[in-house]
């Protein structure tokens, strides 16, 4: 059994990856704010039945997202229960092939997503209905294993699978417009005065 | 591609995220050694779920921590 007087030497750092979470999952800093208030909290007065040895980030995890669930989703504006459109397997990929000619590298499609900026990146996981927008976090963003995430959501296995499925391809799809949008595609091999990011 | 491409690339996303058994793993790794336009998405979108990860940075709000700090030591532990 853990004790609590041990507990902020071991969960204070923890809190900007709870704080990062916790913006992608209000859209909002001061809720983002409150939630990490709270969650740290119920922590703290939740942490004699945490196992010491088990994995305490992942538990935190856990607290942060029951949180969000029960008290501030309710305050989310968008509906819950919106689809994103299903795309097909390495629907990005397949849309760059402009750039592949125009360089002839192989690492530029790769150039192309380190064109893609932190905002915009951000901008997708908001757009994602909730629904598909926290596996889809937890997963790729804090590199969570499937079974902690049915854990932290209480969904089974299969759930997890088919909405991270089905997120991914939304962000692909979001990203790909974006990339069309900023002409990211057809840029020349010498660009000139269009972006000028240094390359 | 071929279906068994196809078929194959359904299950990239969760090879990417080590949840393929050994079995389903050994499968895939031997399908990208031999078919490059696979490997090739298959590097795309591990670069993709990179970035993804490295873009999401957010910086710690000034005092938060020392808020939650102050929160802790009023909290009634028990």
């Amino acid at each position: 059994m853990a004790d609590q007087a041990d507990f902020v030497d071991q969960a204070m750092e923890h809190m900007p990856s709870l704080y990062a979470a916790a913006v992608r999952m209000t859209r909002n800093r001061a809720d983002a704010e409150d939630l990490v208030q709270e969650t740290y909290l119920r922590a703290y007065r939740g942490f004699g039945g945490f196992q010491e040895g088990t994995n305490l980030r992942a538990w935190l995890f856990r607290i942060l997202t029951n949180t969000f669930i029960n008290s501030y989703r309710a305050k989310q504006r968008r509906p819950q229960e919106a689809d994103v459109e299903d795309v097909e397997d390495l629907f990005l990929y397949h849309r760059l092939p402009a750039v592949e000619e125009a360089t002839r590298s192989r690492s530029a499609e790769i150039d192309v997503l380190e064109r893609i900026t932190d905002s915009e990146v951000k901008a997708a996981i908001d757009d994602l209905p909730e629904q598909f927008r926290l596996p889809v976090y937890l997963a790729d963003v804090e590199g969570f294993a499937y079974k902690e995430i049915a854990e932290m959501l209480d969904i089974p296995i299969g759930t997890v699978m088919s909405r991270l499925h089905r997120g991914r391809k939304g962000l692909e799809k979001r990203l790909h417009d974006y990339v069309v949008e900023h002409n990211l595609i057809t840029h020349d091999a010498a660009p000139t005065g269009s972006g000028g990011e240094a390359s | 591609m071929s279906d068994e491409c196809d078929r194959l690339l359904e299950q990239l996303d969760h090879y990417l995220h080590g949840e393929l058994d050994t079995h389903e793993k050994q499968t895939l790794q031997a399908h990208l050694d031999d078919c490059p336009p696979c490997l090739e998405g298959a590097d795309f979108q591990a670069q993709l779920k990179a970035l993804i990860s490295k873009r999401c940075g957010e910086s710690l709000p000034d005092g938060l921590q020392e808020r939650v700090l102050g929160f802790l030591r009023a909290a009634d532990p028990s």
